[in-house]
């Protein structure tokens, strides 16, 4: 079971402003150190909800960006936010309504949790990022039971799982033609953005407000906390070397 | 002295100090290095906030546990 897509996020959107995940836009920036991402570069925000990666980016000056989201709501939120003309896109994420290898880099920012077909989401991503294009992801994930060994997901099962998990989600994205970047998590930026909810009285869905309390510890439900991945296209990835005295130096490594 | 005293002001509250209806105002609330605004009730001349029973054995506690894993 998943949470709800269709839970009420406008009234979240009332608290929590244009970017409705924790950290605002702090993480789409650390995303961006990450990426070697040229000006003009095309970039798409899938589940752009509000507008409020796609307007950090338009305040760049950099990229050109695309959102698509499934509410029109919140796309209507997203409007005066942006540059008239700024392609926003009513649709699904299981269904890019892209052409194959448009874009250089795809966001989907506190969204995968809330889908249902995740493995076929990523798929798409595949399929419409171009060679070597980035993809940024960030979102709820289980930090899995510490009293169990767990057998290795296959990546259909991605769909059927309450919470995404970190092995999970690794795992599967070599046999899609990704490198792993960065893997960082974030539990302190998902705890702030619940107890920032719980303060304006509203409830996020289960498990996104779970707590890590006696019971549920007792209950054996795994820990929830937030994660930044960002991933490269046809598994090439940068390492960066320290030079002493002469600052960094760049070294390409494959990763295959 | 009680700080703050019913009235049939629309909020409901008075500043007993200053003997003026309270208005929400946007509060900062700072919890270790954390910064939450809420809108709370608060005297526009010497600024004591009100913050009722029910919001600081409530929903306080439980953001303070969320920030804790309590």
């Amino acid at each position: 079971m998943t949470i709800d897509c269709f839970f009420n996020w406008q009234d979240i959107y009332h608290i929590a402003g244009p970017c409705i995940r924790p950290g605002g836009p702090v993480l789409s920036e650390r995303a961006l150190e990450i990426c070697s991402l040229f000006p003009g570069s095309r970039v798409a925000d899938i589940g752009c909800g509000a507008g409020g990666t796609l307007e950090y980016l338009e305040r760049t000056g950099v990229y050109r960006s695309a959102g698509l989201d499934y509410s029109e709501v919140l796309l209507a939120e997203a409007v005066p936010l942006l540059v008239p003309g700024r392609p926003l896109i009513r649709g699904r994420a299981e269904i890019l309504p892209f052409k194959g290898g448009s874009f250089d880099a795809v966001f989907c920012e506190c969204v995968l949790s809330i889908l249902t077909n995740r493995l076929a989401v990523l798929r798409e991503f595949t399929r419409v990022l171009k060679e070597t294009g980035f993809l940024i992801l960030s979102d709820v994930f289980g930090q899995g039971n510490p009293n169990c060994g767990e057998p290795e997901t296959k990546p259909q099962e991605l769909l059927t799982k309450e919470l995404i998990t970190k092995q999970d989600l690794v795992g599967v994205l070599p046999r899609l033609g990704f490198s792993l970047l960065l893997w960082e998590e974030h539990e302190r930026l998902l705890k702030e953005f619940v107890a920032r909810m719980i303060l304006a009285g509203e409830r996020l869905p289960d498990p996104w407000g779970r707590r890590q309390t006696q019971e549920n510890r007792k209950a054996n439900r795994p820990q929830i906390s937030y994660f930044l991945l960002v991933a490269r296209k046809s598994g090439i990835a940068f390492k960066s070397v320290a030079n002493k005295g002469d600052g960094a130096s760049w070294t390409i490594q494959s990763w295959k | 002295m009680t700080e703050m005293a019913k009235s049939d002001s629309e909020s409901g509250w008075i500043c007993n100090r200053c003997k003026v209806p309270v208005e929400i105002q946007t509060v900062r609330l700072q919890y270790i290095k954390t910064i939450f605004a809420l809108h709370l009730p608060a005297c526009p001349r010497c600024g004591m906030i009100l913050i009722d029973e029910e919001l600081a054995t409530g929903k306080m506690v439980e953001a303070e546990q969320t920030l804790e894993d309590k």
